[in-house]
């Protein structure tokens, strides 16, 4: 019988760190698209940089980052009781950081694009900034940032590397489904390596489809 | 200060500014008074980008703009009123009404004040009520819960009017609304530009390149040529309308330096 809970797993991991860097990749985006400060082009930089990095190495300087020794890594020790790292909480960071970039450039993009002469309607109108953003800009943009929050959630999905190095593979703890996959063609588990990649490749198919869809009808 | 009409006290809308947008650059002087002042010149000569700094969406890089006593720019003392205070309406080419809201909810949007309680509760159905009330006069009551995608030009210009007049605005900016409509629907925009001009006793800027809109509308006129104002006048009522827009000598100085 196959295990289960790997998918399961998977599935809330990959939709904790969706509604994350939904709500941090769209407010990134907006900064992006609108502020004009010192830094935006390294803060950029850096938000753009979990897609080139191989996920290995985006792993490794989390682990750096999050692990035992490090500060960041102590703090959580001393609040939480337990070390960060190799916990499902890691395994939701991991993916959150992956994820983010794909919210963050898709949902600018579509930020930018929202017809300028709209939101000066609302300032004219007497609408403070604050209520031009959620009544118009987000309204307006909303496909491009629902297509940039699903790419977001299929790679949260389906990430190995990151989630390998900081939340390991521990059966029946952080073993995520494609890390699962892997154990399973490692042992020679055809069965289990065919319905897991079976159940990765099926939903990023549907989600493939349903952001073409979002993005080709009229806004 | 050079006043042309017979009125001593000071104009509703003195404007004494230089812009610059990207590398445009325009220098506009003039004032306005209760009635439709049309900015009028060729496309490009600096027409809306005056409007957009009166509007405060762009800032001037020299000079001021008062509206009435209160100025609500100035480059040098560093004065900018934010568009939100400015209590404007604008109308655009394209009415710029928000897709994803119906007309009513679009009119509602600039009634932030009404149906408002001294507790700070909303009354969504005066607030409603007032929107329904506004485009009656636009005569587009019937719009209401239209999709707002589906309107036609005109259609769309008479909410965008309505939702203008619905911050009980000092000074209605309307940038070039009839450009983008047919013939039949310019002829009834314009009447009822006239109309609400006429009972709202505003003043209204209206920006144009089209000289029909000048004999229409104008109850004075300034003159723009590329990148600066070059005369304003009024209009005599008592002319053949049909002459009213034909360029001549202005009486005024052409220099936006008139102080």
């Amino acid at each position: 019988m196959t295990d289960w809970y790997p998918f399961w797993l998977s599935l809330r991991v990959a939709t904790t760190a969706t509604v994350v860097a939904g709500v941090l990749g769209v407010s990134l985006a907006y900064l992006l698209a609108k502020g004009r400060f010192p830094g935006r082009s390294l803060l950029e930089a850096v938000v753009t940089l979990p897609i080139v990095l191989p996920p290995t190495v985006l792993g490794y300087y989390l682990l750096t980052l999050l692990g035992v020794n490090s500060s960041l890594g102590r703090a959580w020790e001393r609040i939480f009781g337990h070390p960060l790292v190799f916990t499902v909480t890691a395994a939701v960071v991991a993916a959150t950081i992956s994820a983010l970039p794909f919210c963050v450039r898709t949902a600018r993009v579509a930020i930018e694009s929202v017809d300028p002469t709209l939101e000066a309607a609302g300032r004219i109108a007497g609408l403070p900034e604050w209520q031009v953003a959620v009544q118009i800009t987000l309204p307006v943009a909303r496909r491009g940032i629902a297509a940039g929050v699903a790419l977001g959630f299929a790679r949260a999905l389906g990430d190995f590397g990151a989630t390998v190095m900081v939340a390991g593979n521990i059966p029946g703890r952080t073993q995520t489904l494609p890390v699962a996959l892997y154990d399973a063609v490692q042992a020679g588990d055809d069965a289990t390596a065919r319905t897991g990649a079976l159940l990765l490749g099926a939903i990023a198919i549907v989600i493939l489809l349903a952001v073409n869809r979002v993005a080709r009808s009229a806004p | 200060m050079t006043v042309d009409g017979p009125t001593p006290s000071p104009a509703p809308l003195l404007v004494d500014i230089t812009t610059s947008a990207g590398t445009f650059t325009v220098t506009a002087g003039f004032e306005a008074h209760t009635g439709i002042t049309v900015l009028f010149g060729p496309s490009g000569s600096g027409k809306s980008v005056t409007l957009a700094t009166i509007a405060g969406l762009l800032r001037p890089t020299k000079g001021s703009i008062v509206l009435h006593g209160r100025t609500i720019a100035d480059a040098e003392a560093g004065i900018h009123i934010k568009t939100q205070d400015r209590h404007l309406g604008m109308v655009t080419q394209h009415a710029a009404l928000l897709p994803h809201r119906s007309p009513v909810e679009n009119v509602g949007l600039a009634l932030r004040t009404v149906g408002t309680s001294a507790q700070g509760a909303v009354d969504r159905r005066a607030r409603r009520e007032e929107a329904v009330r506004l485009l009656a006069e636009t005569g587009a009551a019937h719009l209401a819960e239209a999709n707002t995608t589906s309107l036609s030009g005109g259609e769309r210009q008479r909410v965008a009017l309505a939702r203008a007049l619905a911050g009980h605005p000092q000074l209605l900016l309307l940038d070039e609304p009839f450009s983008a409509l047919d013939r039949v629907s310019r002829t009834r925009l314009r009447s009822l530009v006239r109309r609400l001009s006429d009972e709202r006793q505003l003043p209204v800027l209206l920006v144009t390149h089209d000289l029909d809109d000048v004999e229409a509308l104008a109850d004075r006129i300034v003159e723009f040529e590329p990148g600066r104002t070059v005369g304003q006048r009024n209009v005599d009522p008592t002319r053949p309308a049909e002459r009213r827009g034909s360029p001549r000598p202005t009486t005024s100085s052409s220099e936006p330096d008139r102080s």
